[in-house]
Protein backbone atom coordinates (compact mmCIF):
# COMPACT_ATOMS: atom_id res chain seq x y z
CA UNK A 1 0.00 0.00 0.00
CA UNK A 2 1.37 3.26 -0.94
CA UNK A 3 0.40 6.79 0.82
CA UNK A 4 0.64 10.28 -0.72
CA UNK A 5 -0.24 12.65 1.33
CA UNK A 6 0.10 16.50 1.18
CA UNK A 7 -0.67 19.54 3.41
CA UNK A 8 -0.93 22.92 2.54
CA UNK A 9 -2.04 26.57 4.21
CA UNK A 10 -1.66 27.15 7.82
CA UNK A 11 -0.18 29.60 9.74
CA UNK A 12 2.92 28.73 8.49
CA UNK A 13 2.05 28.27 5.10
CA UNK A 14 4.28 25.67 4.12
CA UNK A 15 4.00 22.14 2.50
CA UNK A 16 4.09 19.33 4.07
CA UNK A 17 4.51 16.34 1.18
CA UNK A 18 5.22 12.44 1.44
CA UNK A 19 5.25 9.29 0.07
CA UNK A 20 5.11 6.54 2.15
CA UNK A 21 5.45 2.79 1.46
CA UNK A 22 3.23 1.10 4.54
CA UNK A 23 5.64 -2.20 3.81
CA UNK A 24 8.05 -0.75 4.35
CA UNK A 25 7.16 0.19 8.22
CA UNK A 26 7.27 -1.44 11.39
CA UNK A 27 4.92 -3.86 12.09
CA UNK A 28 2.56 -2.25 14.63
CA UNK A 29 2.44 1.03 12.35
CA UNK A 30 1.90 -0.71 9.72
CA UNK A 31 -1.19 -2.47 10.78
CA UNK A 32 -2.40 0.62 12.43
CA UNK A 33 -2.27 2.05 9.09
CA UNK A 34 -4.40 -0.53 7.54
CA UNK A 35 -6.70 -0.37 10.55
CA UNK A 36 -7.26 3.61 10.12
CA UNK A 37 -7.93 3.40 6.59
CA UNK A 38 -10.77 0.83 7.00
CA UNK A 39 -12.00 2.62 9.90
CA UNK A 40 -12.21 5.86 7.71
CA UNK A 41 -13.99 4.06 5.19
CA UNK A 42 -11.32 5.78 2.62
CA UNK A 43 -12.40 4.31 -0.28
CA UNK A 44 -15.87 4.94 -0.46
CA UNK A 45 -15.62 8.53 0.51
CA UNK A 46 -15.96 11.18 -2.39
CA UNK A 47 -12.64 13.07 -3.63
CA UNK A 48 -13.68 16.58 -2.56
CA UNK A 49 -15.01 17.06 1.33
CA UNK A 50 -14.93 21.13 1.58
CA UNK A 51 -17.04 23.13 4.47
CA UNK A 52 -18.36 26.66 4.01
CA UNK A 53 -17.12 27.15 7.12
CA UNK A 54 -15.21 30.41 8.30
CA UNK A 55 -11.67 30.67 9.82
CA UNK A 56 -8.41 31.19 8.60
CA UNK A 57 -5.07 29.41 8.62
CA UNK A 58 -6.50 26.13 8.21
CA UNK A 59 -4.92 23.11 6.04
CA UNK A 60 -6.00 21.48 3.24
CA UNK A 61 -4.92 18.05 2.61
CA UNK A 62 -4.63 15.65 -0.04
CA UNK A 63 -4.60 12.25 0.23
CA UNK A 64 -3.89 9.14 -1.87
CA UNK A 65 -3.67 5.60 -1.41
CA UNK A 66 -3.50 2.82 -3.53
CA UNK A 67 -3.88 -0.61 -2.57
CA UNK A 68 -1.29 -3.56 -4.33
CA UNK A 69 -3.10 -4.83 -7.45
CA UNK A 70 -6.07 -3.55 -5.76
CA UNK A 71 -8.34 -0.32 -5.76
CA UNK A 72 -7.06 3.09 -5.10
CA UNK A 73 -8.31 6.72 -4.36
CA UNK A 74 -7.76 10.18 -4.04
CA UNK A 75 -9.24 12.83 -1.45
CA UNK A 76 -8.76 16.44 -1.18
CA UNK A 77 -10.44 17.83 1.83
CA UNK A 78 -9.81 20.77 3.57
CA UNK A 79 -9.16 20.51 7.95
CA UNK A 80 -12.48 21.81 8.95
CA UNK A 81 -14.43 19.60 6.53
CA UNK A 82 -12.54 16.00 8.07
CA UNK A 83 -15.15 13.65 9.20
CA UNK A 84 -14.12 11.98 12.45
CA UNK A 85 -13.84 8.54 11.29
CA UNK A 86 -10.73 9.47 8.89
CA UNK A 87 -9.59 12.31 11.36
CA UNK A 88 -7.42 9.50 13.07
CA UNK A 89 -5.87 8.40 9.46
CA UNK A 90 -5.03 11.82 8.74
CA UNK A 91 -3.33 12.56 12.03
CA UNK A 92 -1.59 9.73 11.43
CA UNK A 93 -0.09 9.94 8.52
CA UNK A 94 1.15 13.84 8.81
CA UNK A 95 2.95 12.43 12.03
CA UNK A 96 4.46 9.83 9.52
CA UNK A 97 4.95 12.69 6.97
CA UNK A 98 6.88 15.08 9.59
CA UNK A 99 8.55 12.44 11.13
CA UNK A 100 9.81 11.62 7.38
CA UNK A 101 11.15 14.99 6.13
CA UNK A 102 13.89 15.35 8.93
CA UNK A 103 15.05 11.82 8.19
CA UNK A 104 14.87 11.91 4.63
CA UNK A 105 17.09 14.77 4.59
CA UNK B 1 -17.69 51.97 19.68
CA UNK B 2 -19.97 49.64 17.19
CA UNK B 3 -20.03 51.88 14.07
CA UNK B 4 -21.71 49.72 11.24
CA UNK B 5 -24.47 49.75 8.40
CA UNK B 6 -27.95 48.39 9.32
CA UNK B 7 -29.91 47.46 6.07
CA UNK B 8 -33.32 49.02 6.32
CA UNK B 9 -35.14 45.45 7.16
CA UNK B 10 -33.45 45.09 10.09
CA UNK B 11 -33.97 48.79 11.48
CA UNK B 12 -37.63 47.38 11.02
CA UNK B 13 -36.94 44.30 13.03
CA UNK B 14 -35.22 46.48 16.23
CA UNK B 15 -38.27 49.35 15.76
CA UNK B 16 -41.47 47.05 15.38
CA UNK B 17 -40.44 43.74 17.33
CA UNK B 18 -38.01 45.17 20.01
CA UNK B 19 -39.16 44.70 23.56
CA UNK B 20 -40.01 47.23 25.82
CA UNK B 21 -36.72 46.27 27.48
CA UNK B 22 -34.91 46.48 24.60
CA UNK B 23 -35.74 49.43 23.67
CA UNK B 24 -35.00 50.82 27.17
CA UNK B 25 -31.53 49.38 27.03
CA UNK B 26 -29.79 51.74 24.98
CA UNK B 27 -31.51 55.63 23.25
CA UNK B 28 -29.78 54.19 19.79
CA UNK B 29 -33.08 52.56 19.68
CA UNK B 30 -34.63 55.44 19.60
CA UNK B 31 -32.51 57.42 17.19
CA UNK B 32 -32.91 54.09 14.73
CA UNK B 33 -36.89 54.90 14.82
CA UNK B 34 -36.17 58.67 14.35
CA UNK B 35 -33.65 57.78 11.53
CA UNK B 36 -36.39 55.01 9.94
CA UNK B 37 -39.35 58.07 10.25
CA UNK B 38 -36.89 60.39 8.41
CA UNK B 39 -35.56 58.83 5.99
CA UNK B 40 -37.70 55.55 5.27
CA UNK B 41 -35.93 55.29 1.69
CA UNK B 42 -32.03 55.29 3.08
CA UNK B 43 -30.85 52.22 1.97
CA UNK B 44 -28.78 52.11 5.31
CA UNK B 45 -28.52 54.07 8.15
CA UNK B 46 -25.02 54.39 10.27
CA UNK B 47 -25.72 53.56 13.55
CA UNK B 48 -22.99 54.30 16.37
CA UNK B 49 -23.27 53.06 19.56
CA UNK B 50 -21.30 54.85 21.75
CA UNK B 51 -18.37 53.72 23.66
CA UNK B 52 -19.30 54.59 27.11
CA UNK B 53 -22.21 51.70 26.67
CA UNK B 54 -20.79 48.46 25.88
CA UNK B 55 -18.60 48.23 29.17
CA UNK B 56 -15.16 47.53 28.23
CA UNK B 57 -13.58 44.83 29.65
CA UNK B 58 -11.01 41.83 29.16
CA UNK B 59 -12.92 38.74 29.19
CA UNK B 60 -10.64 35.95 28.28
CA UNK B 61 -11.30 32.10 28.93
CA UNK B 62 -8.34 29.59 27.92
CA UNK B 63 -9.35 25.60 27.30
CA UNK B 64 -7.27 22.72 26.95
CA UNK B 65 -8.03 20.17 24.52
CA UNK B 66 -6.22 17.46 26.11
CA UNK B 67 -4.66 16.67 22.97
CA UNK B 68 -7.93 15.90 21.21
CA UNK B 69 -9.68 17.68 18.34
CA UNK B 70 -12.96 18.54 20.43
CA UNK B 71 -13.21 22.53 21.05
CA UNK B 72 -13.28 24.38 23.33
CA UNK B 73 -12.16 21.97 25.48
CA UNK B 74 -12.11 22.24 29.32
CA UNK B 75 -11.68 25.40 30.50
CA UNK B 76 -8.38 25.88 32.38
CA UNK B 77 -8.01 29.59 32.96
CA UNK B 78 -11.16 32.23 33.15
CA UNK B 79 -10.64 35.84 33.04
CA UNK B 80 -8.97 37.38 36.34
CA UNK B 81 -7.71 33.73 37.53
CA UNK B 82 -4.20 33.03 38.78
CA UNK B 83 -1.32 31.43 36.24
CA UNK B 84 -2.33 28.19 35.64
CA UNK B 85 1.33 26.88 35.62
CA UNK B 86 0.78 25.48 31.95
CA UNK B 87 2.93 27.82 29.82
CA UNK B 88 0.63 27.44 26.68
CA UNK B 89 -1.95 28.49 28.48
CA UNK B 90 -0.53 31.47 30.13
CA UNK B 91 0.70 32.98 27.01
CA UNK B 92 -2.43 32.11 25.65
CA UNK B 93 -4.16 34.19 28.18
CA UNK B 94 -1.08 37.43 28.42
CA UNK B 95 -1.01 37.16 24.64
CA UNK B 96 -4.96 37.48 23.73
CA UNK B 97 -4.88 40.40 27.12
CA UNK B 98 -2.18 42.27 25.53
CA UNK B 99 -4.07 42.01 21.90
CA UNK B 100 -7.26 43.06 23.87
CA UNK B 101 -5.61 46.15 24.98
CA UNK B 102 -4.09 46.85 21.86
CA UNK B 103 -7.48 47.28 20.05
CA UNK B 104 -9.05 48.88 22.84
CA UNK B 105 -6.42 51.30 24.40
CA UNK B 106 -5.42 52.65 21.03
CA UNK B 107 -8.02 52.17 18.52
CA UNK B 108 -10.98 52.01 21.11
CA UNK B 109 -12.40 48.78 19.60
CA UNK B 110 -13.84 46.59 22.26
CA UNK B 111 -12.79 42.84 21.42
CA UNK B 112 -12.97 40.86 18.35
CA UNK B 113 -16.60 42.14 17.40
CA UNK B 114 -16.44 45.61 19.00
CA UNK B 115 -19.02 44.54 21.76
CA UNK B 116 -17.07 43.10 24.22
CA UNK B 117 -17.16 38.78 23.10
CA UNK B 118 -15.24 37.08 25.48
CA UNK B 119 -11.93 35.95 23.89
CA UNK B 120 -11.82 31.96 23.57
CA UNK B 121 -8.84 30.55 22.89
CA UNK B 122 -7.51 26.69 23.06
CA UNK B 123 -4.36 25.18 23.45
CA UNK B 124 -2.79 21.55 22.99
CA UNK B 125 -5.01 20.96 20.55
CA UNK B 126 -4.46 17.69 18.61
CA UNK B 127 -0.78 15.81 19.28
CA UNK B 128 1.92 17.00 17.08
CA UNK B 129 -0.21 19.76 15.43
CA UNK B 130 2.13 22.67 14.42
CA UNK B 131 -0.48 24.72 13.52
CA UNK B 132 -2.69 27.75 14.87
CA UNK B 133 -5.84 28.62 13.42
CA UNK B 134 -9.04 30.61 13.97
CA UNK B 135 -12.26 28.40 13.70
CA UNK B 136 -14.85 31.51 12.95
CA UNK B 137 -15.48 31.69 16.79
CA UNK B 138 -12.00 31.38 18.97
CA UNK B 139 -8.26 30.78 18.25
CA UNK B 140 -6.89 27.52 18.39
CA UNK B 141 -3.09 26.68 18.84
CA UNK B 142 -1.08 23.25 18.47
CA UNK B 143 1.90 22.45 20.44
CA UNK B 144 4.18 21.98 17.49
CA UNK B 145 6.34 18.90 17.14
CA UNK B 146 6.25 17.79 20.64
CA UNK B 147 5.40 14.13 19.89
CA UNK B 148 8.50 13.74 17.82
CA UNK B 149 12.05 13.40 19.33
CA UNK B 150 14.08 16.46 20.41
CA UNK B 151 16.47 16.18 17.66
CA UNK B 152 13.42 16.08 14.49
CA UNK B 153 11.20 18.85 15.97
CA UNK B 154 11.16 22.05 13.84
CA UNK B 155 8.04 23.65 15.42
CA UNK B 156 7.89 24.62 19.54
CA UNK B 157 4.64 25.63 20.73
CA UNK B 158 2.60 28.45 19.04
CA UNK B 159 1.76 30.35 21.60
CA UNK B 160 5.07 31.20 21.91
CA UNK B 161 5.35 34.01 19.88
CA UNK B 162 2.95 36.83 21.09
CA UNK B 163 2.46 38.37 17.79
CA UNK B 164 1.05 34.84 16.13
CA UNK B 165 -1.57 35.50 18.95
CA UNK B 166 -2.49 38.55 17.97
CA UNK B 167 -2.44 37.41 14.28
CA UNK B 168 -5.24 34.87 15.47
CA UNK B 169 -7.14 37.20 17.18
CA UNK B 170 -7.10 40.39 13.99
CA UNK B 171 -8.55 37.39 11.90
CA UNK B 172 -11.62 37.67 14.27
CA UNK B 173 -11.66 41.69 13.60
CA UNK B 174 -11.44 41.17 9.97
CA UNK B 175 -14.46 38.73 10.29
CA UNK B 176 -16.32 41.13 11.74
CA UNK B 177 -15.10 44.09 9.90
CA UNK B 178 -13.94 44.17 6.53
CA UNK B 179 -14.36 40.82 5.68
CA UNK B 180 -11.93 40.00 3.48
CA UNK B 181 -12.72 36.59 1.31
CA UNK B 182 -10.09 34.18 2.28
CA UNK B 183 -8.69 33.46 -1.11
CA UNK B 184 -6.28 35.25 -3.92
CA UNK B 185 -5.51 38.56 -3.08
CA UNK B 186 -8.14 39.60 -0.38
CA UNK B 187 -7.03 36.33 1.30
CA UNK B 188 -3.62 37.91 0.99
CA UNK B 189 -4.93 41.56 2.37
CA UNK B 190 -6.28 39.34 5.06
CA UNK B 191 -3.44 37.56 5.84
CA UNK B 192 -1.37 40.93 6.03
CA UNK B 193 -4.22 42.86 8.22
CA UNK B 194 -3.55 39.88 10.74
CA UNK B 195 0.26 39.99 10.41
CA UNK B 196 0.36 43.74 10.77
CA UNK B 197 -1.98 44.38 14.05
CA UNK B 198 0.25 40.61 15.16
CA UNK B 199 3.32 42.77 14.87
CA UNK B 200 2.19 45.80 16.30
CA UNK B 201 0.66 43.49 19.70
CA UNK B 202 4.60 42.39 19.73
CA UNK B 203 5.80 45.97 19.35
CA UNK B 204 3.56 47.53 21.83
CA UNK B 205 4.31 45.01 24.38
CA UNK B 206 7.93 45.52 23.77
CA UNK B 207 7.95 49.68 23.63
CA UNK B 208 9.90 49.19 20.21
CA UNK B 209 9.42 52.18 17.71
CA UNK B 210 9.22 50.93 14.16
CA UNK B 211 13.27 51.66 14.28
CA UNK B 212 13.81 49.15 17.03
CA UNK B 213 11.34 46.13 15.79
CA UNK B 214 12.50 43.00 14.06
CA UNK B 215 9.04 43.05 12.20
CA UNK B 216 9.52 39.12 12.27
CA UNK B 217 6.74 36.96 12.31
CA UNK B 218 6.91 33.83 14.42
CA UNK B 219 10.31 34.36 16.45
CA UNK B 220 10.79 31.56 18.46
CA UNK B 221 8.59 29.31 16.78
CA UNK B 222 11.44 27.49 15.00
CA UNK B 223 13.11 24.94 17.33
CA UNK B 224 16.94 25.16 17.22
CA UNK B 225 17.13 22.67 13.97
CA UNK B 226 15.88 25.05 11.50
CA UNK B 227 18.23 27.56 9.90
CA UNK B 228 15.51 30.83 10.56
CA UNK B 229 14.28 33.93 12.74
CA UNK B 230 10.50 33.10 12.08
CA UNK B 231 8.23 32.76 9.61
CA UNK B 232 7.78 35.39 7.86
CA UNK B 233 9.81 39.46 7.77
CA UNK B 234 7.69 42.28 6.71
CA UNK B 235 10.85 43.95 6.40
CA UNK B 236 12.38 41.69 4.22
CA UNK B 237 10.37 39.28 3.10
CA UNK B 238 11.61 35.83 1.77
CA UNK B 239 14.83 36.21 4.02
CA UNK B 240 13.16 34.35 7.46
CA UNK B 241 14.41 30.90 7.10
CA UNK B 242 16.39 29.16 4.38
CA UNK B 243 16.66 25.51 5.89
CA UNK B 244 17.40 22.02 4.02
CA UNK B 245 14.16 20.33 5.46
CA UNK B 246 11.30 23.40 5.31
CA UNK B 247 13.45 25.36 1.57
CA UNK B 248 13.52 28.93 1.54
CA UNK B 249 10.62 31.60 3.02
CA UNK B 250 8.68 32.22 -0.65
CA UNK B 251 7.28 35.36 0.63
CA UNK B 252 7.96 38.08 -2.28
CA UNK B 253 8.14 41.82 -1.03
CA UNK B 254 7.06 43.42 -4.80
CA UNK B 255 4.67 42.89 -7.42
CA UNK B 256 6.87 42.00 -9.90
CA UNK B 257 7.32 38.60 -7.58
CA UNK B 258 3.66 37.62 -6.74
CA UNK B 259 3.39 33.82 -6.92
CA UNK B 260 0.51 32.51 -9.05
CA UNK B 261 -0.77 29.22 -7.10
CA UNK B 262 -3.40 27.44 -6.23
CA UNK B 263 -1.92 26.26 -3.34
CA UNK B 264 -2.68 27.95 0.18
CA UNK B 265 -6.03 29.11 -1.43
CA UNK B 266 -4.27 30.98 -3.69
CA UNK B 267 -0.93 31.87 -1.93
CA UNK B 268 -2.15 33.63 1.29
CA UNK B 269 0.37 33.28 3.23
CA UNK B 270 3.02 33.79 0.46
CA UNK B 271 2.03 37.22 -0.96
CA UNK B 272 1.09 38.51 2.09
CA UNK B 273 4.60 39.59 2.03
CA UNK B 274 3.95 42.64 -0.48
CA UNK B 275 1.53 44.49 1.96
CA UNK B 276 3.55 43.91 4.55
CA UNK B 277 6.44 45.49 3.47
CA UNK B 278 4.24 48.34 2.07
CA UNK B 279 2.99 48.47 5.90
CA UNK B 280 6.75 48.28 7.11
CA UNK B 281 7.48 50.96 4.68
CA UNK B 282 5.21 53.51 5.65
CA UNK B 283 5.94 52.73 9.84
CA UNK B 284 9.18 53.14 9.05
CA UNK B 285 9.12 56.61 6.72
CA UNK B 286 6.46 57.96 9.71
CA UNK B 287 8.47 56.90 12.35
CA UNK B 288 8.21 56.37 16.19
CA UNK B 289 5.68 54.28 17.08
CA UNK B 290 4.10 52.20 14.34
CA UNK B 291 1.02 51.30 16.18
CA UNK B 292 -0.10 54.98 16.48
CA UNK B 293 -0.34 56.44 13.11
CA UNK B 294 0.46 53.39 10.20
CA UNK B 295 -1.56 51.26 12.76
CA UNK B 296 -4.89 53.74 12.86
CA UNK B 297 -4.55 54.47 9.16
CA UNK B 298 -4.91 50.19 8.61
CA UNK B 299 -7.04 49.57 11.42
CA UNK B 300 -9.56 52.96 10.03
CA UNK B 301 -9.44 51.20 6.31
CA UNK B 302 -10.17 48.05 7.85
CA UNK B 303 -12.91 48.82 9.75
CA UNK B 304 -14.82 51.01 7.69
CA UNK B 305 -13.85 50.79 3.79
CA UNK B 306 -12.47 47.27 3.17
CA UNK B 307 -14.82 44.82 1.43
CA UNK B 308 -14.90 41.35 1.12
CA UNK B 309 -13.07 41.40 -2.50
CA UNK B 310 -11.15 44.17 -1.83
CA UNK B 311 -7.00 43.30 -3.59
CA UNK B 312 -4.11 45.12 -3.43
CA UNK B 313 -4.68 48.29 -5.43
CA UNK B 314 -7.85 48.82 -3.43
CA UNK B 315 -6.26 48.91 -0.53
CA UNK B 316 -3.35 50.75 -1.63
CA UNK B 317 -5.94 53.00 -2.58
CA UNK B 318 -7.85 53.30 0.69
CA UNK B 319 -5.56 53.86 2.76
CA UNK B 320 -4.40 56.79 1.08
CA UNK B 321 -8.03 58.13 1.23
CA UNK B 322 -8.06 57.27 4.79
CA UNK B 323 -4.95 58.51 5.82
CA UNK B 324 -5.78 61.77 4.04
CA UNK B 325 -8.94 62.24 5.60
CA UNK B 326 -7.11 61.38 9.45
CA UNK B 327 -4.23 63.59 9.20
CA UNK B 328 -4.96 65.92 5.76
CA UNK B 329 -4.51 65.90 2.12
CA UNK B 330 -1.48 65.88 1.12
CA UNK B 331 0.02 65.80 4.70
CA UNK B 332 3.31 63.74 5.61
CA UNK B 333 1.20 60.38 6.49
CA UNK B 334 -0.34 60.32 3.25
CA UNK B 335 2.83 60.80 1.81
CA UNK B 336 4.20 58.30 3.24
CA UNK B 337 1.29 55.35 2.33
CA UNK B 338 1.76 56.02 -1.13
CA UNK B 339 5.32 55.90 -1.14
CA UNK B 340 4.87 52.70 0.85
CA UNK B 341 2.63 51.41 -1.48
CA UNK B 342 5.14 52.37 -4.45
CA UNK B 343 7.76 50.51 -2.51
CA UNK B 344 6.19 47.41 -3.31
CA UNK B 345 5.08 48.33 -6.96
CA UNK B 346 1.84 49.37 -6.30
CA UNK B 347 0.84 53.08 -7.17
CA UNK B 348 -2.02 54.66 -5.35
CA UNK B 349 -4.72 55.78 -8.27
CA UNK B 350 -7.36 58.29 -7.73
CA UNK B 351 -7.33 61.53 -5.37
CA UNK B 352 -7.83 59.51 -2.61
CA UNK B 353 -11.48 61.07 -1.87
CA UNK B 354 -13.90 59.78 0.74
CA UNK B 355 -16.22 56.47 -1.12
CA UNK B 356 -18.56 56.27 1.60
CA UNK B 357 -20.30 52.96 0.05
CA UNK B 358 -22.14 51.10 3.41
CA UNK B 359 -20.14 48.34 4.60
CA UNK B 360 -22.84 45.05 4.89
CA UNK B 361 -20.95 43.39 7.05
CA UNK B 362 -23.50 40.48 8.61
CA UNK B 363 -20.66 40.46 11.38
CA UNK B 364 -20.93 43.97 12.86
CA UNK B 365 -24.79 43.74 12.26
CA UNK B 366 -24.66 40.55 14.40
CA UNK B 367 -22.81 42.40 17.17
CA UNK B 368 -24.98 45.67 16.86
CA UNK B 369 -28.30 43.39 17.36
CA UNK B 370 -26.61 41.18 20.06
CA UNK B 371 -25.45 44.73 22.16
CA UNK B 372 -29.19 45.60 21.44
CA UNK B 373 -30.25 42.13 23.16
CA UNK B 374 -31.65 40.79 20.11
CA UNK B 375 -30.53 37.33 19.34
ZN1 LIG C 1 -3.65 33.84 9.32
Amino acid sequence: MIIRFERSGGFAGMLLRAEIDVQELEPHEREEIHRLVAEAGFFELPPRLQSAGGGADRFQYVLSIEEPGGRSHTLEVSEEAVPPDLQPLIERVAYLARRSRRQSC
Amino acid sequence: MISCILPPYMLDRIAENGTEEQRAKSAETARISELMRNDRQAAAARVVIPRAMAAPARQRNVYTANNLSGLPGTLVRAEGSAPSGDLAVDEAYDGAGATYDLYWEVYQRNSIDGAGMRLDSTVHYQKGYDNAFWNGSQMVYGDGDEDLPPSQRLFNRFTISIDVIGHELTHGVTQYTGGLVYINQPGALNESFSDVFGSLVKQRSLGQTAAQADWIIGQGLFTSNVNGIGLRSMKDPGTAYNDPVLGKDPQPGHMKDYVTTTSDNGGVHINSGIPNRAFYLIASELGGNAWEKAGQIWYVTLRDRIRSNTDFQGAADLTYAVAGELFGAGSLEQQAVKNGWAGVGINVTGGGEPTPTPNPNPGCVAAVLKFLGFK
